[in-house]
């Protein structure tokens, strides 16, 4: 039996797809479900990270069934709230979601989606009750039906474009960098001459999602890009390359760089030259801290606690580029038994102990019997730091009174930014300014 | 005002005996859906029947389970199990952020659990809550899966208080049953009067009164224990920021003062049925002369009434200077907050000079409706928890100069240009809190440079047919 969790650090499915799709300009997501749904996901993005969205928080449409309709079941009303919906809000593409209640008394979505389409309507559906599967499983699920359905109601463009790429894998808001990451991927491709289709964000709308089948390669970044991308290979056959992560400094990034090249075909020449020059230019900042370092003693032990991704990518970084001891490698989004055995042979060389939790007081407990000087965690771990008199550097969500809009923490400006904000932790430490400040 | 009577709303003495409250429609005739002025809203709630409305096109708002869920996590040293599909408990990250001792769990109940139950998970749960943390009491909160599925949490309770040397409570919450996110209040406090609050007699009364406070911040509350404690009245907050022994204690207070007696309603009752310790009605203590009558009501229950007049004086003279200027003289203002709290404020803004030409509450019903008379006849109101897209259609009607309401709305409001004002951080109460908002006023006239920015620079997602309907097109009668 699948165990209860204290103190949870993410929602379910429905959760999930909101925060997913509500970063895509122009679409509106039509909630299907008791009230409270829209706003238990409204809170929690809020807790920490940013807020954005084109229809976000309280103006998210919401049929919010009640009574009644859990009784005598919710299809008119769901028919009735699509329509208004449409006179209301403008929107380029409508998702209709249906939330547990919904689905227990088994209300008609896709009948109800289907009808409107056949109006003209351009809208989709995605099946989101919470009791299958949490935030991440929503993000696959509703990227995957957006891939399948956005050709049935709207012109895709299937023409192949030399040198695009669509990248799947970055959590809008489960990453708390997720702007930053998604931008900073952008910067580095653009540089070899590679054109990202980022699908989330700024200026990222249905124009986007429909150049989707239009990329030659797809880029999965974490493990819940792979659906997305397996979908992709099977409505328009575009092949896809896997990465655990997208790396962080010079070598995991440079590995990042050249296996995309090599799939696109460009010229390796040209790729070393500009991985040759960042990696200078990593090492020349890297150089700046050389001081600080035997200083003020950066040599710390650390546990980190977050996506696997986000393991993976700040145990390699911090073992390899800043001799940190990474104690404890606590990853927080496995499922099954077989995920979790690649996850640890990837980061085992740099981590003395891997653990899975989503328990948070099961990490507490890991957390101090590590006997770590520093936690790279969420805010969550905020309470575990405060009582053993240590540090959390905000990595992963929730971003307990963490304003993330521009930065990053993958590729080189992610590496840089870590630097800088590490050495300000330590040396603020050292100085004996206030300790368990948010950084 | 005055003491709360047998007389009103309902007959006393009997409904902690119940096991469920009855929700806020059934038991004083809440409505969440309605538009117009105060005017028609007179003629239509002083009915013996009143018309329920319902919107046939809706935005998310807050249910009954959140404002539970608000409340318990306020509560000191008892455990929260949210018995449910995990997304029922993900806004406790933004309630708990910055607890350090009080925690939740979530059942997480999954495909599986739905349909064989998801009890024996629940016992586990609560067995592993009380391993860890010895709480004397543990909280269960209903979720919808579990309603609709007829799970049966009180035979779980039943067994595992035979093992376990602890209360454990059910929260009824099921989110679908009231449209009226305010009865999750409601439930909470019908817990605590029938679990928590202990029977007495007349003679245990102790020196000390209890403050009920619910949804007040710390800020707000640090305000009014100042006030109280100028008038040397000892005190007993609860239930918000207090521990179950400090509820278990409000038997043995001379009188029960709520902040906002709207949303204290049950408590009040609660205390009054169990322990006769005598509750005062009172207005919210909001702006100059709200803070002043509800300082005067409670010294008039305790016999302080001296102190307090000398005080009263003393503090007003002291607002004299803020207040004489009428710095909102000729400004429109716009409210959007919980239903008492909005009409005392219209009380102070009225006193600064300024007009409230609309307001936005969650409801009205028969606790609060008397409140409504006060109010000026053209004011506009609108019913209903959230609803941006009815908001900004509205305000671009109304044009007020300042908008005052929680922090949900503010980014739609700066975008049309008017100036917001956030008081989910603010003091609000008493008369640092009426100090406090003149001065956020004050500032909003002069740093105009970010609404500017977003209002010339953004848009939003309503559709121009939409603005140009009536606000309320999406209100209609609710057929039965």
């Amino acid at each position: 039996m699948q165990e209860s969790i204290e103190r949870n650090r993410h929602g379910c499915n429905l959760n999930g797809a909101l925060q997913t799709i509500t970063q895509i300009n122009g679409v509106v997501p039509i909630l299907h479900s008791t009230p409270g749904c829209g706003i238990q996901s409204y809170l929690s993005n809020k807790a920490g990270g940013s807020s954005t969205g084109y229809v976000n928080g309280y103006s998210v449409p919401n049929t919010n069934v009640y009574e009644k309709q859990i009784i005598f079941g919710g299809t008119s009303r769901l028919r009735e709230q699509i329509k208004n919906t449409v006179k209301v809000i403008e929107g380029d593409l409508y998702v209709t979601i249906s939330g547990c209640g919904a689905e227990m008394v088994g209300d008609d979505l896709i009948a109800m989606t289907q009808e409107s389409i056949d109006q003209g309507e351009k809208a989709i559906y995605y099946k989101a009750p919470g009791f299958k599967g949490n935030e991440h499983v929503g993000y696959e699920g509703v990227v995957s039906a957006i891939i399948s359905q956005l050709s049935c109601v709207t012109q895709v463009h299937t023409e192949k474009v030399k040198g695009l790429i669509n990248i799947f894998g970055v959590l809008p808001k489960q990453d708390i960098y997720w702007q930053g990451n998604l931008n900073e991927i952008e910067r580095i491709l653009e540089n070899i001459g590679i054109k990202t289709n980022k699908l989330f964000g700024y200026g990222q709308g249905i124009e986007q999602w429909k150049d989707i089948a239009s990329a030659e390669l797809n880029v999965v970044v974490s493990k819940w890009g792979r659906s997305a991308a397996e979908k992709a290979k099977e409505k328009y056959g575009t092949p896809f390359i896997q990465f655990d992560d997208i790396g962080l400094g010079a070598d995991d990034v440079g590995h990042f760089v050249s296996e995309i090249a090599k799939k696109m075909g460009i010229e390796t020449d040209k790729v070393e030259a500009y991985l040759e020059n960042e990696k200078n230019k990593f090492t020349y900042a890297l150089e700046q801290i050389t001081e600080y370092y035997f200083e003020y003693d950066f040599q710390k032990s650390v546990a980190i606690v977050g996506d696997e991704s986000t393991v993976i990518r700040y145990s390699k970084f911090l073992a390899k580029y800043l001799g940190l001891e990474v104690e404890v490698a606590i990853i927080t989004d496995s499922v099954g038994e077989e995920n979790r055995t690649e996850a640890t042979a990837s980061i085992k060389e740099f981590a003395n102990e891997v653990y899975f939790s989503k328990d948070s007081s099961g990490i507490d407990k890991i957390i101090t019997n590590g006997n770590v000087e520093l936690i790279l965690g969420s805010g969550l771990e905020n309470r575990i730091a405060k009582k053993l008199d240590i540090s959390n550097y905000i990595v992963s969500y929730p971003a307990f009174g963490k304003v993330v809009i521009g930065k990053s923490d993958v590729g080189y400006t992610g590496a840089v930014t870590l630097l800088e904000d590490l050495s300000n932790l330590f040396i603020s430490k050292e100085s004996n300014v206030p300790r368990n400040k948010v950084i | 005002m005055g003491l709360i009577e047998e007389t009103s709303a309902f007959a006393l003495g009997n409904y902690l005996k119940e096991r469920k409250v009855i929700s806020r429609e059934k038991r004083v005739s809440t409505i969440t859906a309605y538009q117009g002025n105060n005017q028609t809203l007179q003629d239509d709630i002083n009915v013996t029947e009143v018309r329920q409305r319902i919107r046939t096109f809706s935005q998310s708002s807050k249910d009954e389970i959140l404002e539970a869920l608000k409340l318990l996590s306020k509560i000191k040293e008892a455990p929260v199990i949210i018995h449910g599909a995990i997304g029922c408990s993900a806004a406790e990250l933004y309630f708990y952020k910055e607890e350090d001792k009080n925690t939740w769990y979530s059942t997480d109940l999954n495909e599986r659990d739905t349909i064989m139950g998801g009890d024996e998970k629940l016992k586990k749960t609560v067995e592993r809550a009380y391993k860890k943390y010895k709480s004397k009491v543990i909280f269960v909160v209903g979720t919808p899966v579990v309603a609709i599925n007829n799970d049966d949490i009180n035979s779980v309770i039943l067994e595992l208080e035979e093992e376990l040397d602890t209360k454990i409570i059910s929260i009824d919450t099921d989110g679908f049953k009231t449209k009226a996110s305010i009865n999750g209040i409601d439930i909470v406090l019908h817990a605590l009067g029938r679990y928590v609050i202990q029977k007495s007699t007349d003679q245990e009364k102790e020196d000390f009164i209890n403050l009920i406070s619910i949804s007040e911040n710390k800020k707000g509350i640090e305000e009014i224990l100042r006030l109280l404690g100028e008038l040397e009245v000892n005190v007993n907050t609860i239930p918000q920021f207090a521990s179950i022994d400090e509820i278990k204690k409000a038997h043995l207070a001379k009188v029960s003062i709520a902040v906002n007696d709207d949303e204290a309603d049950i408590l009040l009752r609660g205390i009054l049925e169990k322990s006769q310790v005598p509750s005062i009605k009172s207005k919210v203590p909001i702006g100059i002369s709200g803070t002043s009558s509800w300082l005067e009501e409670l010294g008039k229950s305790i016999d302080i009434q001296d102190k307090v007049t000398t005080f009263v004086t003393k503090e007003e003279k002291r607002l004299e200077k803020y207040t004489s200027k009428q710095p909102l003289l000729g400004k429109k203002i716009f409210i959007d907050l919980p239903t008492s709290v909005a009409i005392e404020l219209i009380g102070f803004i009225e006193e600064l000079g300024g007009e409230v030409t609309g307001i936005s509450i969650s409801h009205i019903d028969n606790l609060n409706r008397d409140k409504f008379k006060v109010l000026s006849k053209e004011v506009f109101v609108k019913i209903g928890d959230g609803q941006p897209f009815e908001l900004v259609n509205i305000l671009l009607k109304n044009k007020p100069d300042f908008y005052i309401g929680n922090t949900d709305q503010v980014g739609l409001v700066s975008k049309l240009g008017i100036s917001p004002i956030s008081v989910t951080n603010k003091t609000l109460y008493g008369y640092e809190g009426a100090i406090e908002l003149i001065r956020s006023f004050q500032k909003l006239e002069k740093r105009k440079g970010f609404v500017n920015y977003l209002s010339e620079n953004t848009k939003l997602p309503y559709k121009e047919t939409w603005l140009k309907k009536s606000s309320n097109w999406f209100i209609k009668q609710e057929v039965k």
